[in-house]
């Protein structure tokens, strides 16, 4: 349940900022996040930047692509020799992904940096 | 460790970060270019149109408005000239910003800038041209004139306020695709599109390999081979029309020219394609009594368009017509009272001067006796992600040195400046601001007294009822074969001697034929008192052109656009029959199919004929072998134009050419005619075999409109279905044909049609990129919406934008 808000909330605010801020924006949500909101595990937090991002930028390049049928997507694809627009959704939603996958990591990894050592008691 | 681990997973992250914001080979940024808030994406358009209603700019001085109607053609509506130059350029970039950059700085050989190294030897030659010193001066007398520096000041305020309300998410698509930004537009490109223009249109010579194909054949062949007018020619200025001219004096042919025989490996090549048809008829040829007038311009077919077409209403001015983007200018198109479209009208232009350097630093060269001082230009040629090129190019007073040991030809060695017509300063804009305010036919000849280059036919018809075709231009005054070969730079009787005056420039205004028509031919008969050679002329279409016009009566814009979309080849109906009747005498075992669908054919090349392909195999076959000569791995040399070959086969059918060289057998035109015949039948059986179908005619020439790089394949069109041929008035070739067509009605209420080889956008991500193929393919025009008012068709209207200022 966590995971899922963690992710909600890196599409979110990375959609956001991402109004403004170019591309790297996203990677800074992700990661900023990740230092902010504890993850449990470093594959934990590699996937809610993966899909927070990921997701974030298929569904806005698939609504795009929808919206406007495909009149640039095709060319864009044929120019990668790939056979449909959808792929081109894909990679851009992987690309994302890659970017907020290892930004959350490095975000995550930072934040255990500072946290005290576990005695038992805490939580 | 811990630390450690950070370190590597935060290292990472960055170089991700980084490499998704670098172009690497010829891949686009990852992240920055796929990003969908920024990247690409955001070129995809729903709309026709995405801009703000309204418009704040500074500079404006009263309220503007534009409105688009469907064909995303916009009217712009201002209360003085300053406010429609300046919303013009704004508009114009709008659309077709990143063309307007790439097509200057192709220009300017700034193109490695951008590109990267593969287009070092482009930029290299454009510099050699000298096209940015000639841009230079010119721009220099532009600035010296009121009136052109108003506007050219006003449209480049209004580029560049586009140019600055850029972010990176509004970049048109290409900056993306190659990772640059747009940069400040000046009014020096606007000087360069002009001399890029010029280049396209002039650039026409075949100096060097005339005189390979001199020294190779002598004098005597030579004429034989590439005569300068042929029986049957039809000028653009009708045979026997009387000149009222008193010439001056035409300079001597110097004592010796024959010193030069150098055979060089070089070829200019200049694309056939590039040409145009023009015509107007008097209102007694036509159906309502009004003369109507056409225009349609040859040029490499291109995504995004090199047209854009426009509407410019102010206090004194209501045009339209076609403008190209980076000039201020309506280029073909009327008025409320006039219309005007062009031909290009070729003459020898660019002459190549042979340069005696005093030794290898070339700060001297040899003129008349003398040592001259040469002028070098450091040119500093930025390359992306490689060192800065510098080249030198070393100028005379004849012009730059293009061609010497450090830049093309080859092993021969012979330095070569070129002597260009557009090198000069001109006055050009001047005459297009007049024409867009001109009221009859001598504001017409007023306002191209300024035009000097590129030289053009220029086809005019007024609501008063005039007709003319004026060739228009400045046109060096040359002896007799003066710059046909290469010329001796080392005398001055060699140099150009300046130019015809403007006053005895050929033209003709309401001739009792009642129509005028231009098709880049012969300008005159051989009776104008002028040298006028060029070896690109024209002999087909303009045969075409005035066959129809001739016999027309009642004439509807319709008929027009009929004519303009006619795809009969009449040098095809000249030999085909002549090659069908000898070939009869050797009754060939196969290819009855082939003869049958030939004997049946009508002479055109509609797209779904397969005559026109059977031909066309056959004539280059037939005249492969009859010029077999010419296939000569020394030099290049130009090829006779297949007018000279028609005209030799039917009246000297035993000329030592029909025979082919290097056999015993002597040869004659009926052995070649059969032996053509039987490679045609093979050649079209394997042809078919290899594609799977047929071979029709749009198979066989299958055009494609590139996007202006043309790598781009998947952003241009292709498999189009188009008939007509580079000698059909319908001239589509492969990569070249009309790119627009428009005809013109000059009635009480001035009515026009256009069609267009692409769209009005220049995003491949709006409909309108390539909006009018379909129908340009089709002959379907679409009705200008002729404005006279902001308010007129509201049903046409698809988007209004208001400019105002900020303090009113």
């Amino acid at each position: 349940m966590k995971t899922i808000i963690r992710i909600l909330l890196i599409g979110a605010i990375s959609w956001f900022v991402q109004q403004y801020f170019l591309y790297w924006s996203a990677a800074a949500t992700a990661f900023l996040l990740l230092v902010i909101i504890p993850s449990k595990s470093s594959l934990n937090a590699f996937i809610c930047g993966f899909l927070g991002i990921g997701l974030l930028w298929t569904i806005v390049a698939w609504r795009i692509d929808h919206q406007t049928g495909s009149v640039l997507t095709e060319r864009v694809a044929g120019m990668f020799h790939l056979t449909r627009p959808v792929y081109l959704v894909l990679i851009t939603g992987l690309t994302g992904g890659i970017l907020g996958g290892f930004a959350a990591l490095a975000g995550h990894k930072f934040r255990v940096l500072f946290k005290k050592k576990s005695t038992g008691y805490y939580r | 460790m811990k630390f450690f681990n950070f370190l590597i997973t935060f290292s990472v992250a960055c170089l991700i970060l980084y490499y998704f914001g670098k172009k690497t080979g010829p891949l686009p940024p990852p992240g920055k270019f796929l990003d969908p808030f920024h990247g690409f994406w955001q070129n995809a358009e729903k709309d026709p149109i995405n801009a703000p209603e309204t418009l704040v700019m500074q500079d404006i001085l009263e309220d503007v408005e534009i409105v688009y109607d469907n064909n995303l053609i916009p009217h712009i509506f201002a209360r003085n000239e300053k406010d429609l130059y300046m919303t013009m350029g704004y508009v114009t970039a709008f659309h077709r910003l990143w063309q307007m950059e790439f097509q200057t700085a192709y220009a300017g050989g700034r193109l490695s800038e951008f590109l990267g190294e593969a287009t070092l030897d482009i930029d290299r030659l454009k510099r050699r041209q000298g096209l940015n010193k000639s841009a230079r001066k010119c721009l220099k007398g532009f600035k010296e004139n009121p009136e052109i520096n108003a506007v050219l000041e006003a449209y480049t305020k209004g580029v560049n306020y586009y140019i600055h309300s850029l972010e990176y998410r509004d970049y048109p698509f290409e900056y993306k695709l190659f990772d640059y930004s747009p940069e400040t537009w000046t009014e020096f490109k606007i000087a360069l599109l002009l001399k890029y223009m010029s280049a396209v249109l002039t650039f026409s010579e075949t100096d060097i390999e005339n005189t390979n194909a001199l020294a190779k054949f002598g004098k005597k062949d030579f004429d034989l081979l590439f005569p300068e007018f042929l029986p049957g020619t039809e000028p653009v200025i009708p045979l026997n029309t009387p000149w009222d001219i008193i010439p001056v004096q035409i300079p001597a042919v110097p004592a010796t020219t024959d010193s030069i025989t150098a055979l060089a490996l070089h070829k200019t090549d200049f694309p056939d394609g590039v040409g145009s048809n023009n015509w107007a008829v008097s209102g007694k040829k036509t159906k309502n009594g009004y003369p109507i007038l056409a225009n349609d311009m040859h040029l490499a077919l291109n995504l995004p368009s090199i047209w854009f077409q426009i509407q410019l209403n102010a206090p004194g001015i209501n045009t339209m017509g076609y403008s190209l983007p980076g000039a201020p200018a309506i280029i073909a198109g009327f008025n409320d009272s006039v219309a005007w479209g062009n031909t290009n009208a070729y003459r020898d232009l660019v002459d190549w001067y042979t340069i005696q350097f005093r030794d290898a630093d070339k700060n001297e060269y040899l003129y008349d006796g003398k040592w001259l001082r040469t002028e070098k230009v450091l040119e500093e040629i930025r390359v992306r992600d490689q060192e800065t090129y510098y080249d030198t190019v070393t100028y005379t007073h004849l012009g730059p040195v293009v061609y010497e040991d450090i830049f093309g030809l080859d092993s021969s060695r012979i330095d070569l400046a070129m002597k260009w017509l557009g090198h000069d300063t001109s006055l050009e804009p001047l005459t297009y601001l007049k024409m867009h305010k001109a009221k009859n036919y001598n504001d017409f000849e007023e306002a191209y007294i300024y035009f000097s280059s590129p030289p053009q036919n220029v086809v005019f018809a007024s609501t008063q009822g005039d007709i003319a075709m004026h060739i228009n231009g400045n046109f060096p005054l040359k002896y007799p074969s003066q710059g046909k070969f290469l010329l001796d730079g080392t005398k001055s009787a060699t140099d150009w001697h300046g130019y015809i005056p403007k006053a005895h420039n050929p033209k003709l205004h309401n001739p009792e034929q009642e129509y005028v028509s231009s098709a880049n031919q012969h300008p005159v008969g051989p009776d104008y008192p002028y040298y006028t050679y060029c070896s690109y002329f024209e002999y087909a279409r303009n045969r075409r052109i005035n066959e129809m016009l001739v016999y027309m009566k009642a004439i509807t814009p319709q008929d027009m656009i009929n004519m303009q979309m006619d795809n009969l080849n009449v040098q095809a109906r000249d030999i085909l029959p002549l090659m069908l009747d000898s070939l009869k005498t050797r009754n060939p075992v196969e290819g009855q199919n082939i003869i049958d669908i030939l004997s049946a054919w009508d002479f055109r090349y509609e797209a779904d004929y397969k005559a026109p392909s059977y031909f066309e195999v056959w004539w280059n076959n037939l005249t492969g072998m009859i010029w077999d000569e010419f296939d000569d791995p020394r030099a290049d040399l130009p090829y006779p134009v297949d007018y000279n070959t028609i005209y030799l086969m039917k009246t000297q059918p035993g000329n030592v050419y029909f025979d082919i060289s290097g056999t015993e057998k002597k040869e004659t035109l009926t052995d070649l005619i059969y032996a053509s015949f039987l490679s045609t039948v093979d050649n079209i059986s394997s042809w078919e075999a290899e594609n799977g179908e047929e071979i029709i005619w749009k198979k066989y020439r299958p055009t494609e409109i590139h996007h202006i790089i043309p790598q781009l394949r998947t952003f241009g069109r292709k498999n189009l279905s188009i008939g007509g041929y580079n000698r059909t008035i319908n001239a589509v070739t492969k990569t070249h044909g009309p790119s627009q067509r428009l005809v013109v009605e000059l009635g009480p209420e001035v009515k026009a049609w256009s069609n267009m080889a692409g769209g009005q956008s220049g995003n491949p991500g709006n409909r309108h990129y390539d909006f009018f193929v379909d129908s340009w393919t089709k002959g379907i025009y679409h009705e200008l919406l002729f404005m006279k008012e902001k308010t007129d068709n509201r049903n046409k209207i698809i988007f209004h934008q208001k400019i105002v200022n900020p303090d009113k």
